[in-house]
């Protein structure tokens, strides 16, 4: 058992844990005022939530961590049943939060099956994708399949309407399916399909809420009453930050301008109190966990470990990317939140188990090179000089 | 184990990790953009967000006078203001509000909802009286609350009102002096700037800002209020008694251009300017209004000639048969028959026209200019206060022999009351113009100290001390023996002239009967202490000479005003001619039958008061052959209608 341990990724074992860490002193610092101003709650109540998810968290971290990623592939049917019940569970009893049906109440705690939807749509694809590797350029044997189980999860959660989780589930389905090797001619052809289907949805949605909710996305400053408020007020903790910002706890914007401090808007939060340090350390490990993963899922021998860690991997590169790009006005404001920094108790515990997942992988990677290296290498010098290279590899990755 | 040997999907897996890498890159960009290229600009913005200012308005200074009798005060006025968001139930009131203040229900519920901290209710609840005030506050209203402001209080009413000016609601100068000096008097206003969330809430761990406002200063001016006071009386008893059209009054002293009184009539209320039409209280008479100046001007006449030696006033003779030759054209002395043989001093005495039209021949056009623009005709006199007019002097290519005969005894100049007070003040404080000013100190509000203090602007000297005192002596005598008997106080030794100005009426020709009568007089002639200029525009009722109607009213501005400033009396000033023992009575002429304009060769020597309304003398009292001490009273009746011959 000392020896599994040793073979973990000792930087993709840390760094989330760490980043979870630092989320919840940034959400106590965030949300102590509106959590006793707004939700009437005592100050610490959101960071004691957090605090208990990241217990529960950190259970199934170590459990991920340990128990051997390929045999999720067995449990990939009853997984997609419960995810599709929840889904639809959540239509008809979901609590309805900021015009959207996401949630469902178990006691005292709320859960986002949409958050576990995108976990099991990465298992389900990598492992169907893995498995159609010796057949990967016959569309409608290979392709297509698991496109419609991706289709109708879409649906539901579209329905919900949770727009921001389904573009995110949207992207990380296209890195997937962009990874395991199917043909351009095919890429191209689901590209265009899903860009009419977009194009004709939004014909169908585009509502003029939804229009000044894009436009205030890029001209803050044109409507600063209404739909840019929220851009602006971001724009405002990040701005006054400057390199050093003002001092943890001494930000102004999280006292009722900024809307959801402890949330979507964290990372302003972060940028007012701690500047573009903290910014930087905060976006450096983000960095450090995908890049790793994606690294990992290059050294992966077995294609269904690769294409999974893939998932995982962009799934945290791209919700923080949809996140900072809305704080920062590149994209539209969609409510995604910024993975392991944000309040949300769903959201943690689905991204440590699919980063406990990742260093599973990863030490699979790692085992398997040092038995490679053991098995082909007899001589005791060679060995020796493999094992620097590995290690500087390691050194180097790791300065990433 | 299937092992990735797919080259494709390797590749891809590189695609994606460099993808990962660049989305990481532009975040970073972008972050640090917003961070440090917009980082400024957004930390401005984001003050303004946080920062809440309380004003605090400063006190606007008082005005007093120059013994520190207060003339413009603050008083506190009550002012309602609202808080919105304790307002429960904003339809009754905004009905209660309505009620009470006079105003639009409408806009009362709009004031009482909106989306504001604080609101004044402007301008119905703003500074209103305390009888307003106890009502509402007998309500007991949430969310009303009544505040105290403060409001200029003018203790004197309509004194000096043209000179104070009025400040408005918000208290901004204005008019008047209120507006000249407004900067200074106003002070700057004061703020605690708080930082505050979202709500409005102060956040206590930022530090408050508090700039405390700065009090205007207290103004003192050269005005005397005992010397005021008297003019004010003065100008209410003319306009009692003439009803005229309008009066003036200025009192200056000339020892330093400052001014010791200013009145006008109409006048206002500067409390209730609002009450009064604009042409009242926007026109400071004394400074604004231009006239053709007539006799007073005659002054700068006799200075230019004295200095220039082109008279010996004891010594030359002149004899005026009642008119001039003046290229082609002839000009009447306003006595018909003229004044006959006559030394020049008795030209000035008996303000002779033809003696005058001489005194500018000899000068020349040139000269004659050039001293009316050294006594500072034709351009401002640069008195601290607004809409001062410069009057017309006619231009010099216009100018010949008749333009420079009629200037010599000031008609077809056109000049405004302050500046023949300055010329005149100058012409007799031994030749200094002077700049005219009223603020003389401020003071600081709280020590009462003088931050800063008005000296008197000399603008040149005109004359030499030599020939203002022979004007003085001149001037004098035309008070003791001339046309300005009225103005006589004893022991005080006046001088003075007079002036009867004709006005020119729309059809640009002179009005009838319509003349601007005015006196220009200082005291003690040996070492002038003021000079007084009183004129009234159209006095009815009466003959329109200076010398009936204005002369005494200087008389008794100049006899009040300095026993009140504690002059001393003198005992070597030229007597009063009647009281000379050798000097015979005067026998009283046969007036009936003739008409008012027709009197003016008679009065010389006595005093006329009028009964009735009219052209024609119908009656007088004492009968015609009585005789009387110079400078008694005849009374005489007038009617419209001749009367009849028999």
């Amino acid at each position: 058992m000392k020896q599994k341990w040793k073979d973990l990724d000792f930087t993709l074992f840390i760094t989330p844990l760490l980043l979870t860490a630092f989320g919840i002193v940034m959400i106590y610092s965030a949300s102590m005022v509106i959590a006793v101003v707004k939700n009437e709650v005592p100050s610490n109540y959101f960071m004691i939530r957090q605090l208990m998810w990241f217990g529960l968290g950190l259970i199934f971290y170590l459990f991920c961590s340990m128990f051997a990623y390929r045999h999720y592939q067995k449990l990939i049917k009853p997984m997609i049943i419960v995810i599709v019940l929840l889904l639809i569970a959540v239509l008809l009893f979901g609590r309805e939060t900021n015009y959207a049906k996401s949630w469902l109440d178990i006691g005292p705690f709320g859960f986002q099956p949409s958050e576990l939807a995108k976990l099991g749509l990465i298992i389900y694809l990598a492992s169907a994708y893995s498995k159609k590797q010796q057949y990967i350029d016959d569309f409608f044997k290979a392709v297509l399949p698991p496109l419609v189980m991706t289709g109708i999860i879409l649906a539901l959660i579209i329905k919900q309407p949770d727009i921001g989780t389904a573009g995110v589930i949207l992207l990380i389905a296209a890195t997937v399916i962009f990874s395991s090797g199917i043909k351009f001619r095919h890429l191209f052809l689901l590209g265009g399909t899903v860009i009419v289907i977009i194009g004709l949805a939004a014909t169908q949605m585009v509502t003029p809420e939804r229009i000044s909710r894009f436009t205030g996305a890029y001209q803050p400053f044109d409507d600063p009453d209404l739909n840019g408020f929220h851009l602006i007020q971001s724009y405002l903790a990040i701005g006054t930050g400057g390199i050093t910002g003002q001092g943890l706890g001494q930000g102004i914007q999280k006292l009722g301008y900024l809307p959801e401090p402890h949330t979507d808007f964290i990372m302003a939060v972060i940028a007012e109190e701690l500047g573009f340090l903290g910014v930087i350390v905060v976006l450096g490990m983000l960095a450090a966990i995908v890049l790793r993963g994606l690294y990992i899922a290059n050294q992966c021998r077995d294609s269904f470990g690769s294409l999974l860690a893939i998932g995982i991997s962009s799934m945290i590169g791209i919700q923080a990317f949809i996140n900072l790009g809305a704080i920062s006005g590149l994209l539209p404001i969609t409510g995604v939140t910024l993975p392991f920094v944000s309040y949300g108790g769903s959201s943690l515990l689905i991204l440590l188990i699919s980063t406990g997942i990742l260093n599973n992988i990863a030490k699979s990677v790692r085992a398997n090179e040092q038995r490679m290296t053991k098995e082909t290498i007899p001589d005791e010098k060679e060995y020796e000089k493999n094992r620097r290279t590995v290690r500087q590899r390691r050194t180097w990755s790791q300065s990433q | 184990m299937k092992r990735v040997s797919n080259v494709t999907m390797r590749k891809r897996l590189v695609t994606v990790f460099l993808l990962g890498i660049i989305v990481f890159g532009i975040i970073d960009i972008r972050l640090g953009y917003v961070q440090f290229v917009l980082g400024d600009w957004l930390t401005g913005e984001a003050k303004e967000l946080w920062s809440r200012d309380i004003i605090f308005e400063p006190e606007r200074g008082d005005i007093l006078d120059k013994n520190g009798e207060v003339l413009a005060e603050n008083v506190s006025a009550p002012t309602v203001m609202l808080v919105p968001r304790q307002i429960k139930d904003p339809e009754n009131t905004a009905a209660s509000l309505a009620k009470i203040l006079n105003m639009d229900k409408e806009k009362a519920y709009q004031e009482v909802t909106k989306n504001e901290n604080i609101v004044r209710l402007h301008p119905e609840g703003r500074k209103i009286s305390e009888e307003k005030a106890d009502a509402i506050r007998a309500l007991g209203l949430e969310g009303v609350y009544i505040a105290e402001d403060s409001k200029r209080h003018y203790p004197k009413g309509s004194y000096l009102a043209h000179v104070l000016g009025f400040s408005g609601i918000d208290n901004q100068g204005l008019m008047g002096l209120e507006q000249y000096y407004d900067e200074q008097l106003s002070g700057e206003k004061g703020s605690l700037s708080y930082f505050s969330d979202a709500k409005g809430q102060r956040m206590a761990d930022l530090a408050d800002v508090y700039n405390p406002p700065v009090d205007g200063d207290s103004l003192k001016l050269s005005i005397d209020s005992r010397v005021q006071t008297i003019m004010e009386r003065e100008l209410d008893l003319a306009v009692s008694k003439y009803n005229p059209d309008g009066a003036i009054a200025i009192a200056v002293d000339p020892k330093t251009g400052g001014v010791l009184g200013m009145s006008s009539r109409p006048d206002f209320d500067p409390e209730h300017y609002q009450d009064y039409d604009a042409s009242v209280y926007n026109k400071n008479l004394p400074i604004w209004s231009t006239y053709e100046p007539g006799s007073t001007f005659k002054i700068i006449t006799l200075a230019a000639a004295l200095e220039e030696d082109a008279v010996d006033l004891y010594e030359e003779e002149f004899y005026d048969d009642g008119s001039i030759e003046v290229g082609g054209s002839t000009l009447h002395c306003w006595k018909s028959g003229g004044h006959g043989h006559q030394t020049f001093l008795e030209v000035v005495q008996n303000s002779c026209n033809p003696g005058f039209v001489t005194l500018g021949e000899r000068l020349g056009k040139e000269k004659l200019f050039s001293y009316i623009d050294d006594f500072g005709f034709g351009k401002k006199t640069g008195i601290d206060l607004q809409g001062e007019g410069t009057g017309i002097l006619f231009k010099p290519e216009n100018i010949g022999p008749v333009e420079l005969a009629t200037t010599a005894f000031g008609q077809g100049v056109s000049v405004t009351p302050i500046q023949q007070v300055m010329a005149v003040a100058a012409a007799v404080n031994g030749g200094y113009l002077y700049e005219p000013y009223i603020a003389e100190e401020w003071l600081d509000p709280k020590t009462n100290k003088v931050v800063e203090k008005t000296e008197p602007t000399l603008r040149k000297q005109v004359i030499s001390n030599e020939t203002s005192k022979e004007i003085r002596e001149a001037l004098e005598s035309v008070v003791a023996k001339g046309t300005g008997r009225s103005a006589y106080v004893e022991g005080y030794r006046v001088g003075g002239k007079t002036g009867t100005a004709q006005k020119v009426g729309e059809d640009g020709k002179y009005m009838s009967n319509n003349h601007i009568v005015s006196f220009i007089g200082f005291a003690p002639a040996d070492d002038p202490e003021i000079v007084v200029y009183v004129a009234i525009d159209n006095p009815k009722d009466t003959v329109q000479f200076g010398g009936v109607v204005a002369a005494p009213i200087v008389g008794r501005v100049i006899g009040d005003s300095l026993r009140a400033l504690g002059v001393e009396k003198r005992t070597d000033g030229l007597e009063k001619e009647y009281q000379w023992p050798d000097q015979p009575l005067v026998e009283v002429p046969d007036l009936i039958g003739l008409t008012k304009s027709e009197l003016m060769e008679y009065m010389v020597n006595l005093s006329i008061e009028t009964n009735g309304k009219g052209e024609y003398i119908i009656d007088q009292a004492p009968e015609p052959g009585t005789k009387l001490e110079q400078g008694k009273e005849v009374r005489i009746y007038l009617s419209e209608k001749k009367p009849d011959e028999n």
